[in-house]
Formats: C-alpha cells, structure tokens, sequence
C-alpha cells in the first residue's frame, strides 16, 4: 500500500541527506525531493525519501491512524533492523 | 511487512540459474475495524493521510464512493478536476522514478531540483482547482480555472519534456528503431534510463514466454496487468517492444511509462481548458448504489493511480461506516501468481549482481512507488 510515515528531523547532513527520528529509532534518509527542511521539521519517509514537509499536527494524527490500523509495529521492527 | 507496504522478493538460483521467484505481497490493511462506526465523510480524510504516496487517487476513488453511498449528486466540473488532479499525480510518481531510477543506474545523485518541481504540481494544481485546496470533501465544488492552473500546466509540460521527451513527433508512435535513436542520443533523463537498457540487450528481460492476457488457469483479477502498460497497451511503440506471444518485458513497461508521461501534460492542459465549457451545476450521476435489506448501502468507485487501478468499496448503514475496502493494485501485480512473479522467474542473468540490477528496474518498471527488498539465494 502506498503509506509513508511521518518522522522528525533531527540532523542535517551533507548533499541533502537527513538523519530522522522516529519513536527512539533514528534513521538516515535522503531530502532531494523536498525543498526548504530544517531542524526539528517532520517528514513524510517512503523508502528512504522524504517526500513531503507535514505540521507536528498532521504527523501526530497519521501516527495515530498507523496505530489504529496495526503497522506501527511493524514499522518500528523494521526501521531499527 | 512494513508500514510503506514492501513487498518482499526472493530470487532462488541454481548453479547460477534462476529457477524461481517467490513474492509475497504487502499485508492489506483491514479498513473496516478503523473506519467502522465513523461518518461517511471522515473515510477521505484519513484515507488521504494514511495512503499519502499515492493520497490524491485514493483520495478521488474514496470521495466518488463516499458521495455515491450518500447519494450526494456530483457537480461535472468537480468530478473532472478530481480527474486532472489524478493525473497530475501520476506524472508526478511517473516523472519521479524516472528521474530516481536513471541516477540509481548511472551511480549519480538524482536531479533534486528538477524533481522538487516535479513534486509540487499536485498540491499547486489541486490550490489552483479547489478553494483551500480541498478537493476531496463530499459535495465540494471546483473553482473555474485560473492562470495559477494554466501555469501549473504549463509547469508540468516543461518539466515533462526535460526528464522524459520533447520532440514533436508523438513519443508512442515511434518505432523502434527511432525510438532507440532518440535513448541513445540521451537528451533527456528518460532517454539515458532507456539507452543502457537497450544497449545491454535488456529489452526483453523479464519477459513470461506463457501466452497472452496473463495464465489462463488463474482466476482473472490474480493474473491482471492494471499498470500503465494496460493502459498504453495500444501504442505503436509499446506494441513493438512486446515478445511475440505478446507478452512484456522490461522496455515495453518503460516505454509505456515515458509514453504516458509524455501524453499526461497535454491531457492536463486539454482538461483545464475543458473545464472552462462546463456550465455551472452541471450534475453527473453518482456511482450506482446497492441496498440490501437491513437498510445498508453500497457504493464502489475506481481511480486510475500511476501502479494501476484502485477500486474503494464502501458500506453504510444507519449513516455510519459498516464497512471499508481497498483493492490495490499492488496486491494484485505482486500477488503469489500476479504479474511481477512470472516477470521475476523469467529473468535469466547468470551472475547474480546482474540479477539483482535487472529485479530493481524491473519491479520499479511495473510499479513505481512500491517498497521492496530482493534476495538472490
């Protein structure tokens, strides 16, 4: 399905790479494809892109969803493999 | 199984032969138990927020079955700028693999800047269609196009003809030999993803030696082919990269993939104008609703998404959700039995760095925004 999952960022590295934050997971991403991130900013992750800027807002409540529907597990197994 | 749905792959050799591909499909997720007991107009919403790669059609198939199941009528102009916005997104995702898969082949970084536009023409068109950008709440009405429209169109066919195709000679009408000209001059970055493809001999890799129309001893939905090569399947240069038992290998699904981006900002450009001609609550019937004796309701409606074809399904009863359904596409195309295992198992690298190579164009070719991990054991 086409899910992305929203993320912190919380280093800025060189040649638009990202590390983000997720849960106590962090992971390095790549932010070619969106302009304009700074510290702090959340992210939507899909396979080790960001894809879009969201609020703290938009990002807590698609958590919640991802919760309800049973795959944040999941993603946190994976993310920390 | 992870929160972006990967699929899962593996490649098993036998003295350096491919002798199976094995493709487990992402867990669908069950819907119904989230959206159960919500109103009618809360499934879009959080739709569009859990399925956010692709959330402008899943958005479109959720709203058409939303208002279906409420009955609520569908002003023309709306349901047709849904429609560009449908489109636009699936330039976008074709644009973006596109660019990400010519930097992944050649060792480069991708393009960021030009792919940063790409990624914004959604979003601008759906502000420049829908006050406040909110196209997908049941009963909306479409602005009447404007010139931040009319630039976003003109955005989208710039930046379509410098990553996939500017010459004036319709890209699907060229035959092969013109075709594999135009890669090999590499004036765009679809051309430099097509010319090492071409020039390696990869045409056909991938390519099931079964007959046509999928494996007739399978149900038809688990061996159904809903990408963009179904949909550009008419093409003359789609049909001249197709085996001759008519099957597809990896340059049939790119060249439909750059012969749908190619004809996608025209047909946004030619829907704006369109637009303008529609008069003012023009109505269009919903989707048919089903009712059943309790008093439930059903509706379904479709979106054509850059993988293939999403259908949503809808009951409602007593004006509440009673149940929810997606069908995606990458469900079906990377089914057991679907698409992307018989194309798999028909690649024949020896080496097994090679095999990997063509496994990655080849599942980015059949579907473009899908996670995935391939194994060669």
């Amino acid at each position: 399905m086409c899910l992305a999952i929203p993320a912190r960022v919380v280093e800025l590295l060189d040649d638009d790479m990202a590390v983000v934050a997720f849960d106590t997971i962090r992971k390095r991403i790549s932010l070619a494809l969106v302009a304009d991130v700074s510290l702090g900013d959340f992210v939507l992750v899909h396979v080790g892109y960001a894809l879009h800027k969201v609020s703290p807002e938009e990002a807590e409540r698609t958590l919640q969803l991802m919760a309800e529907a049973g795959v944040l597990e999941e993603e946190r197994e994976e993310i920390s493999a | 199984m992870s929160i972006d749905g990967r699929v899962s792959i593996d490649l098993v050799c036998d003295g350096g032969r491919l002798v199976k591909a094995i493709v487990v499909p992402p867990r669908p997720i069950a819907l119904g138990p989230i959206l159960r007991g919500r109103p009618a107009t809360q499934a879009v919403s959080m739709i569009g927020l859990l399925f956010s790669v692709c959330g402008i059609a899943q958005s479109a198939a959720s709203v058409e079955a939303v208002e279906a199941a409420l009955e609520i009528g569908a002003d023309r102009r709306t349901k047709q700028a849904r429609r560009l916005l449908v489109l636009a997104e699936t330039l976008r995702e074709h644009l973006l693999r596109i660019g990400l898969d010519t930097a992944s082949l050649a060792g480069e970084p991708a393009d960021g800047k030009t792919l940063r536009r790409v990624m914004n023409l959604p979003l601008r068109l759906k502000q420049a269609l829908f006050r406040g950008g909110n196209a997908f709440v049941p009963g909306v009405w479409a602005e009447m196009p404007g010139a931040e429209a009319a630039e976003t169109a003109t955005e989208a066919s710039s930046l379509t003809q410098c990553v996939v195709y500017a010459g004036e000679k319709p890209l699907g009408e060229m035959d092969r030999d013109a075709f594999t000209e135009w890669a090999m001059e590499g004036s765009t970055v679809a051309a430099r993803l097509l010319a090492p493809v071409l020039a390696r001999g990869w045409a056909l890799i991938g390519c099931p030696e079964k007959t046509t129309g999928g494996n007739r001893d399978l149900p038809k939905q688990a061996s159904a082919d809903t990408s963009c090569l179904a949909r550009q399947a008419g093409a003359p240069l789609v049909r001249a990269f197709l085996s001759e038992n008519g099957e597809a290998g990896l340059a049939a699904r790119l060249a439909a993939r750059v012969v749908e981006a190619s004809k996608l900002p025209g047909q946004i450009a030619g829907g704006l104008a369109a637009l303008r001609d529609v008069a003012d609550g023009s109505d269009v019937p919903t989707s048919k609703v089903f009712r059943d004796e309790n008093g439930g309701r059903f509706a379904t409606a479709s979106a054509e998404a850059a993988r293939g074809r999403l259908e949503h399904r809808i009951v409602f009863k007593d004006d509440r959700i009673a149940d929810y359904a997606i069908t995606s596409p990458t469900s079906i195309h990377f089914g057991e039995r679907g698409i992307a295992a018989r194309s798999l198992s028909a690649l024949a690298a020896s080496r097994r760095e090679v095999l990997a190579v063509q496994a990655d164009l080849l599942v980015r070719a059949i579907d473009p925004c899908v996670g995935y991990d391939v194994r060669v054991r």
